[in-house]
């Protein structure tokens, strides 16, 4: 076994132009592979990430999506659609809140733009926590004439910007910046940008209404909020006698139609790379035969000293395997730094910060490839090889 | 001339078995480019084609449309709908009332989306591509007429209303409770998906029975189609100007030129084109370091002929010329074939989406995508086989002749 190797090295490195332009050409296509599979995890987790730690929420909200894509608000819930919730098992904790559009005047000009209240705390963690203030602070339980604005209201919305203190006029209600939001990600901007926060007594005054648009409620078992997303459907539509009036998205299954179609699109591009590995493999075939022909008077030699066929075989078949190892570990760790150069640049063209995540499944997977494709494709030259007359091949040459 | 393609002829001849996988190489290489190239102008003209006949549209709505955003800022009046026609260079200007209500059918109650409209403005809106379905049982006959000015509590319905909202499919002359009153079907529409998938879900009622139902007089969209597309931005930004003035509120209206949608939709494709292409030509560089292995043997195994033929006066420019030939040569075979597999491919991919989806992508095969394959083939043939050929064409020719 150990002469193998040695056999197997030496004549690698005796033809050293075409070893490398073989291992080159592996390189090149596991490279493709690792690198787009890790910078698509990447764009999964920048998607995601933020959203995982909410895997227990299911949102609720009294109108249904027509179309695939356009949102209709048919209504609002009442006081008695939460009291039932209430009842429902499994549920850790409701949050109420209220929605609307609103018309805000500042400095004498006069915008429209959307109201969101709700308890304090709760939208402290949904929306605060990953978003974070750029001024001010919080509102607080209390805070009846306090607002919390989003990043649009307060630099987009009038020829002033709006900071910590100014006065707003909401429907008629003066009220007092105590907090602007950064800038919502791709996931917040249009949960937060747009938006003024305020108590849910506040909003519920402003808005003259009772009706609640928006419900979130949190599980104990991730597992089940499926089901209960499904309960709570039923139950606010008992209440107001239609089929289709509430939508209940449980976020988990959300996060899980994410993974699919992550993963379908990584393994479109996936498949496209691999493209490059089935040219590779021809490469390697051809630089096998290549081989082959020109020892066929080694062979011949080898046999008739008393090697047999299974030695050719293995020896030429590690030969090809030995090449396309080196190929994997070379792709990979260039798929790794390309990945990283690509996640660089997309962060700085998209301002999304998109992070490359080399899984070790990628890379162990990637030389994995690389060392089936090398003996596949060497195979057929190495049988050649092994099934040499040891008379007409020591003739040759 | 003719001696060097025999002789290059006669080399990739003698070599078969390699001529043949490095040639293949190619071919995969180029036929992975190609039916991308036509699979994604396939997308790209469905979506062109589907969304033509909408360029000289201005949607006018209260608030400024964005992705994900709901609810809506109060409502257009009569007055606007006028001033919006003053407007010069508005051909057509159609006010569509929308709400959604409850829809009773055998006792099933759904919210759907009602729309009033003048029944003389809904060629505007319709354009040619929303027609009324096809009867399936009398061929020629639609499914149906068209609103009538005259018509009262009369209705027609979109595809996904008559067909998967309620347990009973509704057919013509069926009789559905909006609000409280009763409508006859008098059309049903084809179905429309895609991007006026909207229309689907609609059911459309004369503005007069619109006003009876919604109880108000409430414009919810103005729908204008401008003369010259080319005007449509400047025409669009005078409307939100012109209505904004009206109600005495800044950004209260959203005029969208669809024209300037369209044209960002189809740049954000180009940039998914290329990103695939780019993917694609990695199998290419892969297959061009096949082509320069297999010249730099042939080379090498030849170093002998290269020494005699320079010994009998051949000038390393035409040793460079036969080498750099022969790359060309196979790597040319291997872009015509390249593009007839990747023809193959394309078609059988988008009739696996057809399948596998049921959407309908039509391969569109563009000569310049041909021509292009090929060229390129050859260019990256050329390129890879320069470093052997320059060699082969440096030999020194003592040294040539005497290597065995």
């Amino acid at each position: 076994m150990r002469d193998k190797f040695l056999l197997a090295f030496r004549s690698i490195r005796e033809r050293k132009a075409r070893s490398i332009l073989t291992v080159l050409g592996i390189a090149v296509g596991i490279a493709a592979i690792v690198s787009l599979m890790s910078v698509g995890y990447g764009m999964e987790h920048a998607i995601t990430g933020e959203l995982t730690g909410m895997a227990d929420m299911i949102s609720v909200m009294p109108g249904k999506i027509t179309g695939g894509h356009t949102y209709v608000e048919m209504g609002g819930f009442t006081d008695r659609d939460v009291k039932d919730l209430q009842r429902i098992s499994g549920i850790k904790d409701i949050s109420a809140m209220t929605y609307d559009s609103v018309e805000v005047e500042y400095r004498n000009e006069r915008k429209p733009t959307f109201v969101l209240g709700g308890d304090t705390k709760d939208l402290e963690s949904f929306y605060v926590e990953p978003v974070g203030l750029k001024e001010g602070r919080w509102l607080r339980e209390n805070d009846y004439k306090g607002c919390v604005i989003g990043d649009r209201v307060a630099t987009d919305f009038f020829d002033d910007v709006i900071h910590v203190n100014d006065k707003l006029v909401l429907n008629g209600d003066k009220f007092v910046v105590v907090g602007v939001f950064e800038k919502g990600g791709m996931l917040y901007s249009t949960d937060v940008d747009r938006n003024i926060f305020l108590t849910l007594r506040a909003a519920k005054n402003v808005l003259q209404t009772d009706a609640i648009k928006y419900i979130i409620v949190r599980v104990y078992e991730i597992d089940e909020a499926e089901e209960i997303a499904e309960e709570i459907e039923e139950v606010i539509n008992d209440n107001h006698g239609l089929d289709d009036f509430a939508t209940a998205m449980a976020m988990d299954s959300m996060l899980e139609q994410i993974g699919v179609i992550f993963n379908i699109i990584r393994g479109v591009l996936a498949g496209i790379a691999a493209i490059a590995l089935v040219v590779a493999s021809i490469g390697i075939m051809n630089t096998m035969l290549m081989s082959v022909m020109e020892r066929t008077h080694e062979i011949g030699v080898m046999k008739a000293i008393g090697a047999k066929s299974s030695d050719v075989l293995a020896l030429f078949l590690l030969e090809s395997s030995i090449v396309s190892l080196v190929g994997g570990v070379t792709g990979c760790v260039v798929g790794v730094i390309v990945a990283k150069v690509l996640s660089f640049l997309g962060s700085a063209a998209s301002g999304l910060e998109i992070a490359a995540i080399v899984k070790p499944e990628v890379l162990l997977g990637g030389i994995a490839v690389a060392v089936i494709v090398g003996v596949l494709s060497g195979f057929y030259p190495a049988r050649k090889a092994s099934r040499m007359s040891p008379v007409e091949a020591v003739r040759y040459g | 001339m003719k001696d060097a393609f025999l002789l290059v002829y006669r080399n990739i001849r003698a070599r078969k078995t390699r001529s043949i996988l490095t040639m293949l190489g190619v071919v995969v290489g180029i036929a992975a480019v190609v039916a991308i190239m036509s699979i994604s102008y396939g997308v790209q003209e469905s979506i062109t084609e589907q969304l033509s006949e909408m360029t000289d549209i201005i949607m006018v709505t209260p608030g400024s449309v964005e992705l994900g955003s709901f609810g809506e800022f109060g409502s257009f009046t009569e007055r606007d709908l006028k001033d919006v026609e003053r407007i010069s260079g508005v051909k057509e200007a159609a006010a569509l009332m929308g709400e959604m209500q409850e829809v009773e059918y055998r006792g099933e109650k759904v919210m759907v989306e009602i729309v009033g409209i003048e029944p003389r403005d809904m060629d505007a809106v319709f354009g040619e591509t929303v027609k009324l379905e096809e009867d399936v049982d009398s061929e020629t006959s639609a499914s149906g007429r068209e609103l009538r000015d005259n018509d009262r509590k009369a209705c027609q319905i979109g595809y996904s209303v008559a067909n998967d909202y309620f347990d009973y499919e509704i057919g013509v002359n069926d009789r559905l409770t909006i609000n409280g009153s009763k409508f006859r079907v008098i059309g049903v529409l084809e179905k429309q998906g895609g991007f006026r998938s909207n229309v689907d879900a609609q059911i459309y009622v004369t503005k007069r029975d619109a006003v009876n139902i919604f109880d108000t007089d409430d414009i919810s969209t103005i729908f204008v189609r401008v003369r010259d597309i080319g005007e449509a931005e400047e025409i669009a930004d005078e409307i939100e100007e012109q209505i904004d003035d009206n109600h005495k509120l800044d950004d209260f209206t959203s005029a969208m030129a669809m024209g300037g949608t369209i044209e960002e939709l189809n740049s954000i494709f180009q940039i998914l084109q290329v990103f695939l292409l780019a993917i694609a030509s990695i199998s290419l560089i892969v297959a061009a370091m096949g082509i320069m292995n297999t010249t730099l043997m042939s080379v090498m195994e030849r170093t002998h002929e290269i020494g005699v033929m320079k010994a009998i006066g051949a000038k390393n420019r035409n040793i460079l010329f036969l080498f750099l030939m022969e790359a060309g040569v196979v790597s040319g075979i291997g872009g015509v074939l390249g593009c007839i597999v990747g023809w193959g491919a394309a078609e059988v991919i988008s009739f696996g989406i057809y399948t596998a989806f049921d959407v309908e992508i039509a391969v569109v095969m563009k000569l310049q995508v041909l021509l292009g394959g090929v060229a390129v083939a050859v260019l990256v043939g050329i390129l890879s086989g320069f470093y052997p050929a320059r060699k082969a064409s440096k030999l020194s020719p003592v040294e040539a002749v005497r290597y065995e």
